[in-house]
């Protein structure tokens, strides 16, 4: 933690986040997508970047659930959310599909 | 985590007492030069979350740094970004206090 005794500078600004806060996902109904994304992180020495279609896979599960409790996050294309890449992967492999 | 990519990380809260607790929680990010860079999309702080009784929730944050870091000539020996929460309990009437000096 910072100690500099700095007289100018500002203090943290604490900001909310663009899209709200994440309902709590107290019956872990997407904690199996969790735990693959967890793991793909331990095995790639927590390569962020290498994780992403867990991370995706994980959100839309988030998306998917409605049953038990209200959504646990709302429905946004993929694309906005930074995952445009994995989606052009996706549709350029189905037509390479026989 | 690259500059501009979005990222996910998890923490995870238990709360080990016979009673539910409501908490709220905000966050803060070290070095304080990065903190302006750090961008947030989803994540499960600054409203009250219910924990129950021995109940433990994993709480996901969704984020991506701003591709500007990359630019900054301050940020260049920057390699290490730490993202902290820390869980008030939730009371009537409380103001959270912004983290930083006091």
């Amino acid at each position: 933690m910072s100690t500099a005794m700095n007289f100018s500078a500002k203090s943290f600004q604490a900001r909310p986040p663009d899209k709200g806060a994440f309902p709590l996902d107290h019956f872990g109904e997407c904690a199996a997508f969790k735990e693959q994304f967890l793991e793909c992180l331990r095995q790639s020495g927590a390569e962020s970047s290498a994780c992403r279609p867990r991370a995706m896979a994980y959100l839309q599960c988030r998306m998917e659930r409605r049953v038990a409790a209200p959504q646990l996050m709302a429905n946004e294309p993929m694309e906005k959310l930074g995952f445009k890449d994995l989606i052009d992967e996706k549709a350029e492999a189905k037509p390479e599909k026989l | 985590v690259v500059p501009g990519e979005t990222a996910l990380a998890f923490y995870k809260a238990k709360n080990p007492t016979d009673q539910p607790i409501i908490g709220i929680s905000t966050y803060n990010v070290v070095p304080f030069e990065a903190g302006q860079y750090f961008n947030k999309i989803q994540c499960f702080c600054f409203e009250e979350q219910r924990l129950n009784p021995q109940e433990e929730v994993d709480m996901p944050v969704f984020f991506y740094i701003d591709p500007e870091f990359a630019e900054d000539p301050k940020m260049a020996k920057v390699d290490l970004i730490t993202l902290s929460y820390t869980f008030f309990e939730a009371k009537e009437g409380q103001k959270l206090p912004l983290p930083g000096y006091q």
